[in-house]
């Protein structure tokens, strides 16, 4: 799983509300940039950075749609050329472009994968499968099937 | 969710960069394809439960 910024939130001086989703630093625009993830870090604390995290996570436990469930989003009254963007949890219908940032990880663990594996055949798992392969082809598998539908 | 036994290689194929194994993929013992419909129906089960 890609754990990298794949965007970055920019965080206002004083109200601290998201401004701005862009895909990477704008050094001139000033504010806090948080970078965000692919991957949720864990809900413990306070500051700026981990409360945001806390807001996505929220928001994705209380939706039940198909993964991504976050999305960065320009208007569609936003001109050409200013093309600012903001976070949306739900895919909004009217919207001049639409960016996918979050997807809901596969949540089996790799207990669960090796038990599975027992119950197909250990044997052939070592004829097929060598220990690097088996964990991602797993949740590669469930990533297509859950696109799939 | 349901993948076919084309989308499971290529998948397989990608993860593992290993091709001859799927020479065999004809035979009864085609793992790859046995284990992705185990971990898609564990799946399943699973998020039927949790609702």
């Amino acid at each position: 799983m890609n754990n990298e910024p794949v965007a970055w939130m920019l965080l206002g001086l004083e109200d601290r509300k998201p401004k701005l989703i862009n895909l990477q630093v704008i050094d001139h625009l000033e504010g806090t940039w948080i970078p965000l993830y692919t991957h949720p870090a864990k809900n413990n604390g306070g500051n700026p950075e981990e409360l945001n995290t806390r807001q996505i996570q929220d928001a994705r436990t209380s939706l039940e749609s198909t993964p991504p469930f976050a999305y960065a989003v320009v208007s569609k009254e936003c001109p050409d050329g200013m093309e600012n963007m903001s976070l949306q949890f739900n895919e909004p219908v009217e919207a001049k472009k639409v960016i996918p940032l979050y997807e809901r990880p596969i949540d089996v663990t790799d207990e669960e994968i090796l038990e599975i594996i027992e119950q197909v055949s250990e044997e052939q798992r070592l004829v097929w499968l060598g220990d690097k392969v088996i964990f991602p082809f797993a949740r590669a598998i469930l990533k297509k099937a859950s696109e799939n539908g | 969710m349901k993948l076919t036994t084309e989308e499971i290689h290529n998948i397989y194929l990608h993860q593992s960069g290993i091709a001859e194994g799927l020479s065999r993929a004809g035979s009864d013992a085609d793992f790859p394809v046995m284990f992705a419909e185990a971990i898609i129906e564990f799946y399943e089960l699973r998020k039927a439960q949790e609702k």
